[in-house]
């Protein structure tokens, strides 16, 4: 048997024993800051204090939006990525371009994203991030 | 022969330790009526009153074992409404309190070999009340 086609036959084995112990954690972190009121539920309170219910406002715009973030390691450390800048970028757009006074019903869901063929060197994890929410548009009379 | 097979060994470990990645899990709460604000727009209001009761958490969890194999995946019971249900007992549904500074926090755990994964939601925040 050729020595060099040995060598790389026993590299490939150590390198997925190794990977086989790796616990791969993939952490994210949200936190709004702009300016106009974001809630997870149906009501909010304005910057004037108003509790708005959902009698008091429309839905002007149901958005949804991906955001893709790859661990390249594993992280046996709980590394956390905090996606909010790249959120809140993305919200005040969409509040701005259907001039909205807020956002109400906001989720966010973790997506599977499967990287095949990764694992025989470094566990690479991939995924996506999907968040989903309502651009309101507060009644005249509240 | 065995040469190919051995190969061929090694990428079918490849691809199933690299499969398990944690399931899809969503944090929401869009079923309750209490202002459950990711900002901190009622601290910053001079109109109204506020004072903070306690730090809140609510939680979620979601388990997956897959058999990469067969092909057969085997799910855990899913705690998706213990995020709305830990708002809605701390609010006891109270006009006046409301939920600020929420943080989301979402957890993916891939486990060796062929353990699969879990996936777990977290929020935390300050319970309120508004005056």
């Amino acid at each position: 048997m050729n020595n060099n086609y040995f060598r790389l036959i026993l590299l490939f084995i150590l390198m997925s024993a190794l990977n086989s112990c790796q616990f791969s954690i993939s952490k994210m972190s949200f936190k709004a800051k702009n300016d106009f009121p974001v809630s997870l539920s149906q009501s909010l309170y304005t910057n004037n204090g108003v509790l708005i219910t959902k009698n008091d406002y429309e839905i002007i715009h149901h958005f949804n939006f991906k955001i893709n973030r790859v661990a390249y390691l594993p992280h046996l450390f709980g590394i956390e990525t905090d996606v909010s800048d790249d959120m809140n970028k993305e919200l005040e757009k969409l509040v701005k371009e259907y001039k909205g006074d807020g956002i109400v019903n906001l989720s966010i869901s973790s997506r599977k994203k499967i990287y095949f063929f990764t694992g025989l060197i470094i566990n690479i994890t991939g995924k996506e991030w999907e968040v989903n929410g309502d651009i309101i548009k507060i009644k005249k009379e509240v | 022969m065995w040469k190919y097979f051995i190969v061929f060994s090694i990428f079918i470990e490849g691809c199933a330790t690299t499969y398990p990645t944690g399931p899809d899990l969503t944090v929401s709460a869009n079923r309750l009526a209490t202002p459950v604000s990711l900002t901190s727009v009622v601290s910053t209001n001079k109109k109204k009153e506020t004072n903070e009761i306690k730090k809140i958490s609510g939680y979620a969890s979601y388990a997956q074992v897959t058999d990469t194999y067969s092909n057969v995946t085997k799910t855990s019971s899913s705690h998706m409404n213990d995020i709305e249900k830990t708002i809605f007992d701390n609010t006891e549904g109270d006009k006046n309190k409301a939920v600020k500074d929420v943080k989301i926090t979402l957890l993916i755990n891939s486990y060796p070999a062929d353990l699969d994964g879990s996936t777990t939601g977290s929020i935390e925040g300050k319970l309120i009340n508004v005056k």
